[in-house]
């Protein structure tokens, strides 16, 4: 009787340790994707000079009025470099189904997502990478969202 | 105002006005925290732009610089030649056909008459058939992944234009041409223009070529890429009065440093 409980001890003990090492991995692991979904894109020459041509582009000018952003201007275009904002586009770009799919479509290739903002406005978009900032390239429109800074409300736009 | 309505101005050439109708996606989130929540609301708009189809058009600000040396004609030849297989002569083309400097023989195409000297020039037509014809777009009917941007410098010589294709380390695929890290390097001194082909017609779906940001419905024009592409280049040169021209299955778009506000559109010719 006395083997059978310490038998069931020793067991117990292990699962224990075995459950401590487990929630040890998890809660490491959920801190680097914590810490990966705040990271913010690299950011790229290029990629800037595309939302400050959004911006002054005479064919986007009924579309910026209609959401409200014809007052942002090409001084106010910078990259977003707050991690609780990235995390929160990271996460605008997990939870949707297209935009995710393509996120996940530019994994291992030369392009990336970049988020860029202006005074009310935030930008996400995909482009080449910032090692190719010395060489433009001619390619095809591409998607251009733009998102109310309170997250609110988003536009779709391709030029 | 529909598509291709003309307007007259009294004191000037009809000038025609292409417009084009946007659709805009917009998303009302009523709980920012749960995107997938948005809920989509269609508007559409039309924005308006002036062609130079009736022969208005052509010219892009002052004066091309003159301060250049005309490259050597060798040069050109070796450049013009970066299109051509291996081994390919000119061919002896049947009557009403015309050679595609590149070893076939096409229908011979209209000749241009826009108004843009540019265009109207015999050698840049003779050129953008090279260029099409590279392009491997001749039909619709071709695999779009099968087809290539191709494209080179517009440079002003002699007194007319020519182009000095891109050479072969610029990487072509269906959707786009990456020029290698020495591309500075490679740009003639008396450039004037860039042109480069979109082997798509209107209508077409390119989400095949161009991957998950292609068009399901290509519509045409220059696109933010190809204005990054024209202002790097006038940055880098100072010179902003250089042009950028795209060549699709329908249509020439030629555009400036005003970005869509200098889109002129002509009708396909010379190719
Ligand atoms: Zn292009």
């Amino acid at each position: 009787m006395w083997i059978l409980n310490n038998n069931i001890m020793r067991i117990r003990k292990y699962i224990l340790v075995a459950g401590l090492f487990i929630f040890t991995i998890y809660s490491s692991f959920a801190q680097s994707i914590d810490l990966k979904n705040n990271e913010c894109p690299a950011k790229s020459r290029l990629a800037k000079l595309g939302v400050e041509i959004f911006i002054q582009l005479a064919g986007s000018k009924d579309f910026r009025e209609q959401i409200g952003a014809s007052g942002e201007t090409v001084e106010q275009v910078q990259a977003v470099e707050n991690g609780q904002t990235c995390s929160a586009l990271n996460d605008f770009i997990s939870n949707n189904r297209k935009f995710n799919n393509i996120n996940q479509s530019y994994k291992d290739t030369d392009k990336q997502v970049y988020f860029y903002k202006t005074d009310n406005f935030y930008y996400v978009f995909w482009g080449r990478k910032p090692e190719f900032d010395d060489r433009p390239a001619t390619g095809p429109k591409t998607l251009f969202i733009v998102i109310k800074n309170d997250l609110s409300q988003f536009w779709e736009y391709y030029f | 105002m529909r598509d291709g309505e003309a307007v007259t101005n009294s004191n000037e050439r009809s000038t025609n006005l292409t417009c084009i109708t946007y659709t805009m996606t917009s998303y009302i989130c009523p709980d920012p925290s749960r995107p997938s929540y948005c809920v989509p609301t269609t508007i559409t708009f039309t924005d308006c732009f002036s062609t130079g189809s009736t022969g208005s058009g052509g010219g892009f600000g002052g004066p091309a610089d003159h301060n250049w040396q005309p490259l050597p004609k060798r040069a050109i030849i070796e450049v013009d030649n970066a299109l051509d297989p291996p081994g390919t002569l000119p061919s002896v083309c049947e009557p009403g056909m015309v050679s595609d400097r590149n070893g076939g023989c096409v229908p011979k195409p209209d000749p241009c008459d826009t108004g843009n000297n540019i265009l109207d020039s015999e050698e840049i037509q003779s050129d953008l058939l090279k260029i099409w014809s590279g392009s491997n777009a001749s039909s619709g009917d071709i695999p779009m992944d099968e087809r290539l941007e191709q494209g080179g410098w517009i440079i002003e010589i002699n007194g007319g234009y020519d182009v000095v294709f891109f050479p072969p380390t610029f990487l072509r695929d269906p959707c786009g041409i990456s020029p290698p890290s020495n591309w500075k390097d490679l740009i003639p001194d008396n450039i004037v223009g860039y042109v480069h082909s979109h082997p798509f017609y209107i209508g077409e779906n390119t989400l095949g070529p161009c991957g998950a940001e292609g068009e399901t419905s290509y519509e045409g024009g220059p696109s933010d890429p190809d204005y990054i592409f024209l202002m790097d280049l006038m940055n880098f040169l100072g010179n902003f009065n250089i042009a950028g021209y795209v060549i699709d299955g329908g249509k020439i778009y030629s555009y400036d440093f005003r970005y869509s506000a200098g889109i002129k559109e002509y009708n396909r010719c010379g190719y």
